[in-house]
């Protein structure tokens, strides 16, 4: 079963597209579940000015990848979570078979800090 | 309509009206079935009526019937008993040889490897053709000096392929080995005639012809001996202990009698139904395809493993239950960080795991309306459309990288 944050992402998924003018992109992928997860950014002065995405999985990834494109669409750089406590309450609880969405999660981060720095 | 969105028949169906009727009757009465008293008369009638309306559905004599709690059970008893009653078990006895197909249920498949495990059985599994059947010569094929049982479901799951069980048991009725038949997902939802399919033993569940869940039995021809799985208080004949679940098992009874009754209009019903859910299915939806049987007769008809080139099942299926209340089954599943779960039936079949990734299993069922097919159709169409959008600009054929 689907916890509500899941059910709001994945059936409404607001921030999927594709951007003209992205200025980078994070490409991740689940071998095990063959999980794809594409975001393009538009990042100019320190600041996340646009984010989508694409994704090709289960319902819990296309919502990862909406929850991330939520929580750094129009946000400075500087102000987004970088610890693990506020990203794993993102998803809501998980079952055991969804985890490996929080996982993806918790990557896209990493990358977009990697890239920030 | 309570059930107009739910498309998973082969799962699981609804308890039928004569089934919940017949099982608040017996409730009120508790006596033991086995109780030599006055008191237990009517709970005995109960049994003998349910016993004699299995026995129609499925052309035995009623004596041919035992109730076990399902057909997870009722397969085990059969495997596990039929090689025990064929001193397959000895310390010094020779290691038996049994065959199954590749694409049985898991009760079937597990208890296999249990006694390659415990009993150094040796199994060989046979694989299916593409369209996910075992045929007679594959099977007679396989046979060595050493087998003992073979098992093969008359009609699968995921895909509904037919079985050919009648071809089978002619071979191994010369040679006299054993011939189990897991019929869980045929009886009910096709005419199944023991007589004219002439296996040793075949087992069913309720809850695949609208009885309750919990509930089931084994065929086991006359003649036939059968070591008992649970030992215990002698009851079925000394072939199954355990005191009866009197209730439950008049509902199924009452269950087969209604199930019986209507088979030869569902049959019609259902295979002019799937036709047009095949056609409304291609013509919204693009990149469908189906898996199983080219040729619909061989295939149950309230069945279809439907296959959408570049969408992922599992999303699918969560948008459709999520939006539109419809209820379907997968060909896959995600089940934890380290493993895929992918179907064993369409991995039998060759099919690639793109491929099983993109299979929904639909199964129709006495509850299902014409007009429920179209709103099936629709809503898949504008939910593919959905994930479409989020996922065209993503290559999922790529290997996956981190």
């Amino acid at each position: 079963m689907f916890n509500e944050i899941i059910v709001r992402h994945f059936s409404n998924p607001e921030f999927a597209a594709e951007l003209d003018d992205a200025t980078a992109s994070i490409e991740l992928g689940n071998p095990v579940c063959g999980d794809r997860i594409s975001v393009q950014l538009k990042i100019t002065d320190g600041h996340v000015r646009k984010a989508r995405y694409q994704a090709w999985g289960c319902a819990t990834s296309l919502a990862a990848g909406n929850v991330f494109c939520a929580h750094i669409n129009d946000q400075p750089l500087a102000a987004i979570a970088t610890s693990g406590a506020a990203i794993d309450s993102m998803l809501g609880e998980l079952e055991p078979s969804q985890h490996h969405c929080l996982e993806m999660l918790e990557a896209l981060f990493a990358e977009l800090h990697k890239r920030a720095q | 309509m309570p059930f107009d969105g739910y498309f998973d028949y082969n799962a699981t169906t609804p308890v039928c009206d004569e089934a919940v009727q017949a099982q608040r009757l017996a409730e009120t009465e508790f006596a033991n079935p086995s109780a030599k008293y006055g008191l237990a008369k009517k709970t005995k009638e109960a049994l003998a009526l349910a016993r004699e309306q299995v026995a129609r559905l499925i052309n035995s004599n009623s004596d041919e019937v035992a109730f076990t709690s399902g057909g997870t059970e009722a397969n085990n008893w059969a495997i596990k008993g039929a090689l025990a009653a064929q001193g397959a078990f000895g310390r010094r006895a020779e290691p038996a040889h049994v065959i199954v197909a590749q694409i049985e249920h898991a009760s079937v498949l597990e208890a296999a490897s249990y006694l390659e495990r415990i009993f150094d059985c040796e199994v060989t599994r046979l694989k299916p053709d593409a369209e996910g059947k075992v045929s007679a010569s594959a099977v007679a094929a396989a046979l060595k000096s050493n087998t003992r049982l073979v098992s093969v479901m008359l009609v699968n799951n995921e895909v509904g392929t037919l079985q050919p069980v009648r071809q089978i048991a002619a071979r191994l009725r010369e040679r006299g080995i054993h011939f189990h038949v897991d019929g869980v997902q045929a009886v009910g939802k096709i005419p199944v005639d023991v007589r004219e399919l002439g296996m040793d033993t075949m087992s069913f569940a309720a809850h695949k012809f609208y009885g309750p869940k919990g509930v089931g039995g084994l065929f086991v021809r006359r003649g036939v001996r059968l070591e008992p799985l649970l030992h215990g208080g002698g009851q079925e004949g000394g072939t199954r202990g355990g005191t009866e679940a009197v209730a439950s098992i008049a509902a199924m009874g009452a269950a087969a009698e209604a199930t019986q009754r209507m088979l030869p209009e569902m049959l019609l019903r259902l295979s002019r139904f799937r036709t047009i859910l095949r056609g409304l299915l291609v013509e919204r939806v693009p990149g469908v395809s189906f898996n199983g049987p080219e040729n619909q007769d061989a295939q149950a008809p309230n069945t279809l493993s439907v296959r959408i080139a570049g969408v992922r099942a599992e999303a699918l299926a969560a948008l459709l239950d999520q939006m539109h209340g419809i209820q379907v089954s997968l060909g896959s599943a995600c089940s934890n960080n380290k493993r895929a779960a992918l179907s064993h039936v369409l991995l039998a079949m060759g099919l690639s795991e793109a491929a099983i990734r993109s299979t929904l299993r639909v199964s129709i069922g006495r509850y299902t309306r014409e007009e429920d097919l179209h709103r099936f159709a629709e809503a898949t169409a504008q939910c593919v459309r959905a994930l479409q959008k989020i996922g065209n600009g993503v290559n999922h054929e790529r290997a996956a990288i981190a």
